[in-house]
């Protein structure tokens, strides 16, 4: 038995020691890594694309019917009482003449006796075309315009005209419309008066003497201005030879007298294509400018603010001289009334009151330093 | 002389500042100086301007999205942003009453009619992302009735003006049918009538139009700013909308061509570089690049949480009992995020104990380790030795018991994060979240034999655990969410396939999912991505490399994992996970020491 002791506590130590190989510590596979947690997760706020706003039509120049003074020459009267005959020439020729110098904008006398004659009764030129604006009796017939019978002095509609048409329409002569001329002023002055709202000025010439025996005519001459009556632009006296052929029943005016005449009418005035001015002061709507009395400028004369880009000339605003000194000028800043330019304009590209807003607020923007051109 | 000069203009070079406001104050009047004859319209119009350009201000990138847990400064940030759209909104209701009393005064001129319309589609460009102004109050329970009201409010003024602004658009195009302008703002309107489609088509055609009239005119040498100006404001629309749709791609190309036209309008410019530059940080910080409304769920139900007892139900006499509580759901989404990571905290600490306990015997034994050490670890359990004695078993039951209740709970918060994504489809946050869920519950499937394995040999008054438990707790441990997991993150990703965040998510699918090589090769694949979207942010750079580690770490590949190491102590966020490791590689490097 005591032989097997050793075996035993082999055995024994054996055992123990296979027991201890059972034992195995445990871990886990792996453990995992934490997941990444942001701490602050953004968020970002959008709108939706802006609203763009349309163009707003900018107006930063006007319109101008015309860059040198518009003028027109009123029928000649005939103080003398002789010449009847020739007193219908004069004004043709002096219109002539003025047209010759291109210094002026001549109104054709055609287009003249048109305006003076259809305005009567209602019946207005407007851009060539004729149509009615105020007449009580058809009212409910916009369409119609007035024939006026010459022979009875009776006005008839005439049917079935459509609007912006250009028509003939029957005239009554400016003696029908004013009477006589020369034996009533105030007939004259209301004729003169029609016709400056289509200018800037009108040379009313009279007859103040007539010379059979050396074929002269006596005439006294001026340009009055269509915004101011109280100043002449220029005036002055003179005389135009005459030829008359019996035998052949024709009369002549001596041109070179009238031309004459007309030159020294044009040099009166200031060329825009050869002078430029400046504004020196600006003083709410009244203006200073570097041109005086030496420069010709006289009260009652037009002309214009005007910008110029390289070979580009933009005009501003208009103005009409209101004092005149030796070296300088005081002028008006004006806009036309709104009426007006879009009785130029035509209802379709007529001027809205926001862009006739933006027409006066040009005036605002005028400062010392800009060019002036007289017109 | 001088002295009164000076008092006269006492300190010029003091207030030059002043004068430099006052002149390009008075310069700004003059841009915006418009005429018009009705007064009222001319202070409109400048106060419309100012607000058009005052709306870039409410877009902004805020760091702490509604969605998660915002702080308070950051709630009073959303909260003076809504207070800002609301100021506005009144003010454009003040503007649109004074340009439609001016197109009663003045019926002839268009232009207060269409002014109307514009002030009514930038109201409309607030109220149309009311969720983006909202969406805070309804997360406090203090404000929800503001949040119900305001959101009412919000929503009827938003069809009013939509109506409203719809028939003067028409109006002003029946006059001007060839009117570009009108066109693009019928175009908006549709958009704002859920016609996006539509509007598109509409918008496309004008695109079109526009172009070729801009050629045409350049060749007459004509001017075409106006032109430009229009195509530039309908191809911004084009943009946003498509952006709208998702179709991002579209998006770009239509507002990169905006930046190609000669003068485009500066609004829209402007507009497309705020837009780049926030959403390329947006992509870096924000989970979701739209801001959905949130919708709480209202009926959510319960959720069954099983805990494996071992005292009767009164704590008088041992024996086991499965006890099944039913939880009602959570919808605070703050709540949520606190216990998911809370949940992780545990499930990484649960793990780390047996290797922590191992680690610290060799230490203090150099790897002799006796009986008495035996007893302070956990054994393996084997049928030989029939669970090792009832200390390592009861360590075992302490395990599985954490163990379940962390598989109860992940299981639980998967569900609230369920009912939630249920309710907001639309919100990645949400479903980033239901990830990391996943990710916690996929982890303990795969170990479920680790925490389960105790069941077999725990003895309780001599009596085994009954087997219509057992099979109970197996089973739960055999949950399968690895599809639905991978479809999130490809939601995600899809959504913003350049935000690190769900980048470093799919990371963390794939070293837990895949094998170690395809998890390794991944790594390597998005690193680049990682460190290009988040120069700034070494954070993003230092996980990627902790996830490297884990990889080297589970093929014990030792020179790599030593490497990682000696990385990682340069970040300071991975100091836990270090620390961890360098127990690990300890305990590689001395166990052959253990004599078994």
């Amino acid at each position: 038995m005591k032989k097997l002791y050793p075996l035993v506590i082999i055995l024994i130590t054996f055992q123990l020691l296979g027991c201890k190989s059972k034992r195995e510590a445990f871990v886990t596979i792996a453990p995992p890594v934490k997941p990444f947690f942001q701490e602050k997760v953004g968020l970002a706020l959008n709108s939706p694309p802006p609203m763009v706003m349309p163009s707003a039509k900018t107006i930063n120049e006007i319109e101008i019917s015309s860059q040198y003074f518009k003028i027109a020459v009123s029928l000649v009267l005939d103080k003398s009482g002789k010449a009847e005959a020739i007193k219908n020439l004069i004004d043709d020729q002096f219109a002539t003449a003025l047209d010759q110098t291109k210094r002026f904008t001549v109104m054709d006398k055609g287009t003249m006796m048109n305006l003076v004659t259809n305005t009567e009764k209602g019946v207005v030129y407007e851009t060539g075309v004729y149509k009615e604006t105020k007449s009580p009796k058809y009212e409910n017939e916009p369409d119609s315009v007035i024939s006026v019978d010459e022979k009875t002095q009776t006005s008839q509609p005439i049917a079935s005209t459509k609007k912006n048409v250009n028509m003939f329409v029957p005239k009554k002569s400016i003696f029908q419309l004013f009477g006589n001329l020369e034996t009533n002023p105030q007939a004259y002055e209301e004729y003169v008066n029609e016709i400056k709202s289509y200018t800037d000025g009108v040379l009313r010439i009279v007859i103040t003497g007539f010379d059979d025996k050396n074929k002269k005519l006596d005439i006294d001459y001026k340009i009055s201005s269509s915004t101011t009556s109280n100043y002449p632009l220029y005036s002055g006296s003179g005389k135009i030879g005459f030829s008359l052929e019996k035998e052949e029943a024709t009369l002549t005016l001596e041109r070179k007298d009238i031309e004459s005449i007309v030159d020294d009418i044009a040099k009166s005035f200031p060329n825009p294509e050869l002078k430029t001015y400046q504004i020196i002061q600006v003083n709410g709507r009244k203006i200073t400018v570097n041109a005086g009395k030496k420069d010709n400028i006289k009260t009652g004369m037009l002309g214009y603010v005007i910008k110029m880009d390289g070979a580009r000339t933009s005009y501003r605003a208009w103005i009409e001289v209101t004092e005149v000194f030796m070296d300088a000028f005081n002028a008006e800043l004006k806009v036309e009334d709104l009426a007006k330019i879009n009785s130029n304009r035509g209802k379709e590209n007529s001027v809205t009151d926001d862009e006739y807003a933006q027409y006066v607020n040009l005036l605002n923007t005028i400062k010392v330093g800009e060019f002036v051109k007289m017109k | 002389m001088t002295s009164i000069k000076h008092q006269i203009f006492p300190s010029f070079r003091k207030t030059k500042k002043l004068w430099i406001l006052l002149i390009l104050w008075e310069l700004s009047c003059n841009v915006y100086a418009q005429n018009y004859s009705c007064p009222k319209a001319n202070n409109a119009y400048s106060s419309l301007i100012d607000i058009i350009d005052k709306t870039r201000s409410l877009d902004l990138l805020v760091t702490e999205n509604v969605y998660g847990n915002p702080s308070y400064e950051t709630y009073t940030k959303y909260n003076n942003r809504l207070n800002q759209a609301q100021k506005m909104l009144v003010q454009l209701d003040q503007i649109d009453k004074d340009f439609k009393e001016c197109a009663d005064k003045f019926p002839n001129s268009t232009n207060y009619l269409l002014n109307s319309s514009i002030s009514k589609l930038t109201a409309l460009n607030i109220l149309f992302k009311k969720q983006n102004y909202l969406n805070h109050l309804m997360l406090d329970a203090n404000t929800l009735k503001q949040y119900e009201d305001l959101k009412d409010k919000w929503e009827s003024k938003e069809r009013e003006n939509l109506k409203l602004a719809r028939s003067q658009v028409s109006r002003l195009l029946i006059g001007d049918k060839s009117n570009e302008y009108l066109q693009i703002l019928n175009a908006i309107c549709l958009f704002y009538d859920k016609k996006t489609d539509k509007a598109i088509v509409d918008l496309k055609t004008i695109v079109d139009a526009l172009k070729i009239e801009i050629t045409q005119k350049k060749s007459e040498a004509a001017d075409v700013h106006e032109k430009e100006k229009n195509l530039s404001f309908a191809l911004t629309w084009l943009g946003f909308m498509h952006a709208e749709k998702s179709n991002v791609a579209q998006a770009s190309i239509y507002l990169e061509e905006v930046n190609s036209i000669d003068e485009p309008d500066s609004r829209c410019i402007d507009w497309i570089d705020h837009c780049k530059k926030q959403n390329k940080e947006a992509k870096v910080k924000c989970c979701d690049l739209k801001v959905a409304e949130i919708t709480i769920p209202t009926s959510t139900g319960n959720f069954e949480w099983k805990a494996l007892k071992f005292q009767n139900a009164n704590n008088t006499s041992e024996e086991f009992n499965l006890l099944e509580v039913s939880t009602p759901l959570i919808t605070n989404q703050r709540e949520l995020i606190k216990q998911t990571t809370d949940c992780w905290n545990r499930l990484v600490a649960l793990e780390n104990v047996s290797w922590q306990l191992y680690v610290e015997r060799i230490q203090q034994t150099d790897g002799k380790l006796s009986s008495d050490d035996y007893a302070k670890l956990f054994v393996k359990l084997t049928p030989d030795n029939k669970g090792a004695g009832p200390i390592n078993l009861l360590r075992y039951r302490e395990r599985f018991v954490s163990g379940f209740e962390l598989l109860n709970h992940l299981q639980f918060l998967r569900q609230c994060w369920s009912a939630l994504i249920t309710s907001n489809p639309e919100i990645g946050f949400y479903k980033l979240y239901r990830t990391k869920t996943d990710l916690g519950i996929y982890y303990l499937s795969q170990n479920s034999k680790s925490f389960t394995e105790f069941l077999d040999y725990y003895k309780l008054n001599k009596k085994s655990i009954p087997t219509q438990f057992a099979i109970k707790i197996k089973e739960s441990f055999e949950i399968s969410v690895l599809n639905e997991l991978n479809d999130d993150i490809r939601w995600c990703i899809k959504e913003n396939p350049e935000n690190p965040m769900y980048i470093l998510t799919n990371v963390e699918v794939a070293v837990l999912s895949k094998s170690s090589s395809e998890a390794l090769s991944y790594i390597n694949e998005v690193k680049p991505l990682i460190v290009k979207a988040t120069p700034n942010f070494p954070g993003y750079d230092g996980a990627l490399e902790m996830y490297k580690s884990y990889v080297h770490f589970k093929m014990k590949n030792m020179g790599d994992l030593k490497q990682s190491v000696q990385i990682l102590s340069a970040y300071g966020n991975a100091s836990d996970w270090n620390k961890d490791l360098k127990n690990y590689i300890y305990l590689f490097e001395n166990e052959n020491k253990v004599k078994k």
